[in-house]
């Protein structure tokens, strides 16, 4: 490095006492491999300079400036907006082949995706690439109309899973219920037969989930579709002209393969977390861990409500009891879950700093006692008497 | 002393505007100021001094035509056209080359040139092949490396000018020029012996 720096140097002055006249043998070093290096590179400027022995002629400017007048008297071409970029035509080529390539790319990623089949890896691109339509939907009723067939897709893809694998696709059951409820909140934009026709189909589709727990085998996976299946039934309701009630809360999604545990979690939950999908059925019986404890009380045959706590201030999921009655529920720092009464009378809900509710009448007389931590009075469950609203 | 004095920034900034609203007079003093050093770059590189001249005349149609696009630094306006200018003579150096490989002409040498108006007639002819030799090693070199060259020793610039010019220091034009003329020496060693 130092050597070719001296030599630089060496070779700089040399030429610059070459440029002022003075001899090349005075110029060059003593050492003799450096004086030839030297006088090599001094000849190689010697031919680079013989450049400057051609210049253009008179008649050659002449004819370059006739023609330059000739190209400015021509209407000037309005340039593309990339000319500044002044990118040659190969370049401009290759550009085109990349963008076709992943044009190519992203409409075979696509097709891919779409014909995903529930439990394969591109099954949640389907899922996304299916709900785009309905964004463009401005309408509510469309919008309603197009959420309700991506429920009804779902509940195919949740039949169609089960019966091949005996397991349930968490990302389908998920969609499904985030479809529901975007319907029943469209319908409520809406008024008159329309919204009815929301909140009749939002039901139909509760009942065929409900039919679809009652085929499946396992009591823990039949528990966690049942769940679902009840709170697309209150979305029902909610979608009801009339129905002067709040939007029902849904159970907690499945993580879909997060793995976290939850407090409370058995670890056949945890399992379920992780991989995204509940277990399938125990062929010996002996079933998995029993489901993830809530707060909600378990009915005893008879209807008869007992009060729980919660653990670790999770929320609350309704789960069915028999006579199919739905458990009050409670959260500490007084959060509520809104929740509706027969007769169609609204409950209060709960404000953060835990003040406590007041008790409501439920169907049959059973629960609704009021208990410190602000418990609701029970929503209605399937069965559970008339609706509200209704005569 | 250079054969051509520098371009200045007060000039491009000058002649710049006028050029873009298409006045002959500026367009044709823009070439004045570019067309001998565009010439002796062209000449480096293709070896072909008719061919050059045209080529030379080509790089100027292409400055009208996109003139309006180039957006002057005003950090360093002469120097920015510079760079654009050359840019474009690059490109339209390359685009030549490439449409030579896919329709190779025979007899390249047969085109007659004009050379310069005093130089010797006598050495005319081996000047012919000493260039186009010359730029088959030119070839060789990095563009930086070649612009150097042909800045000291086809325009004879000083090191201050040429780094000036190309926007860089002296210290690296130095090395540039050291490491040209020690590849352009191998090659010339090479092809002697």
């Amino acid at each position: 490095m130092v050597r070719m720096m001296n030599e630089s140097i060496l070779l700089d002055e040399c030429l610059e006492r070459v440029a002022s006249g003075l001899p090349v043998a005075d110029c060059l070093p003593k050492d003799a491999e450096l004086a030839y290096r030297i006088s090599a590179m001094l000849y190689a400027a010697a031919q680079v300079r013989l450049v400057s022995d051609f210049s253009l002629s008179a008649p050659q400017r002449l004819r370059a400036k006739v023609t330059l007048r000739n190209a400015l008297a021509e209407p000037a071409t309005r340039q593309p907006w990339w000319a500044f970029l002044n990118i040659s035509s190969r370049t401009r080529g290759l550009a085109t082949a990349v963008v076709l390539i992943l044009l190519l790319a992203s409409l075979f990623t696509t097709t891919v995706a779409v014909a995903g089949q529930p439990g394969e890896l591109v099954y949640g691109i389907r899922i996304a690439a299916e709900r785009i339509p309905t964004w463009w939907q401005r309408d509510a009723v469309d919008r309603a109309e197009a959420e309700l067939a991506l429920v009804d897709r779902r509940l195919v893809d949740l039949v169609t899973y089960y019966e091949a694998t005996g397991r349930v696709e968490a990302r389908a059951m998920n969609a499904a219920m985030n479809s529901a409820q975007e319907a029943a909140h469209q319908a409520q934009r809406v008024a008159g037969e329309a919204r009815a026709g929301v909140a009749t189909r939002l039901a139909a589709q509760a009942q065929t989930m409900t039919q679809f727990a009652e085929q499946v085998a396992s009591p823990e996976l039949a528990a966690y579709v049942r769940t679902r299946a009840r709170w697309m039934h209150q979305l029902g309701v909610y979608a009801q002209p009339g129905t002067p009630i709040p939007q029902p809360t849904p159970p907690q999604p499945t993580p879909g393969g997060l793995g976290l545990p939850q407090e409370g979690e058995s670890q056949q939950e945890r399992q379920w977390n992780r991989n995204g999908t509940p277990p399938a059925a125990d062929p010996h019986g002996q079933g998995p861990a029993p489901a993830r404890p809530t707060a909600l009380p378990v009915g005893t045959p008879g209807g008869q409500q007992q009060p729980a706590g919660t653990p670790g201030g999770q929320q609350q999921q309704p789960t069915a009891t028999p006579g199919g009655q739905q458990q009050p529920t409670a959260t500490p720092g007084g959060q509520q879950q809104p929740t509706a009464t027969p007769g169609g009378q609204q409950q209060p809900t709960g404000t953060p700093g835990g003040q406590q509710q007041q008790p409501t009448a439920t169907p049959g007389g059973l629960g609704g006692a009021a208990t410190p931590g602000g418990q609701n009075g029970p929503p209605p469950g399937p069965g559970s008497g008339p609706p509200p609203g209704r005569p | 002393m250079a054969m051509h004095s520098p371009v200045s920034d007060q000039q491009i900034t000058t002649l710049l505007p006028r050029c873009q609203q298409r006045e002959p007079v500026a367009v044709e003093a823009l070439y004045d100021l570019y067309a001998d050093r565009m010439y002796h770059y062209i000449l480096a590189r293709t070896g072909d001094p008719d061919g050059a001249a045209d080529l030379t005349t080509e790089v100027f149609l292409r400055v009208i035509k996109r003139i309006d696009s180039f957006r002057l630094n005003r950090q360093r306006p002469a120097a920015s056209f510079s760079d654009w200018i050359y840019c474009i003579a690059r490109n339209l150096l390359n685009d030549r080359y490439r449409t030579a490989k896919r329709h190779p002409q025979v007899g390249l040498d047969a085109a007659a040139f004009i050379p310069a108006s005093d130089a010797d007639p006598g050495e005319v002819v081996p000047h012919k092949e000493t260039m186009r030799e010359l730029a088959h090693m030119m070839e060789q070199l990095s563009e930086s490396q070649r612009l150097v060259l042909i800045g000291k020793f086809g325009e004879d610039m000083s090191n201050a000018e040429v780094a000036a010019w190309l926007g860089k220091s002296e210290g690296a034009v130095k090395s540039l020029q050291h490491r040209a003329l020690s590849t352009l020496s191998r090659l010339l060693a090479h092809q002697d012996g």
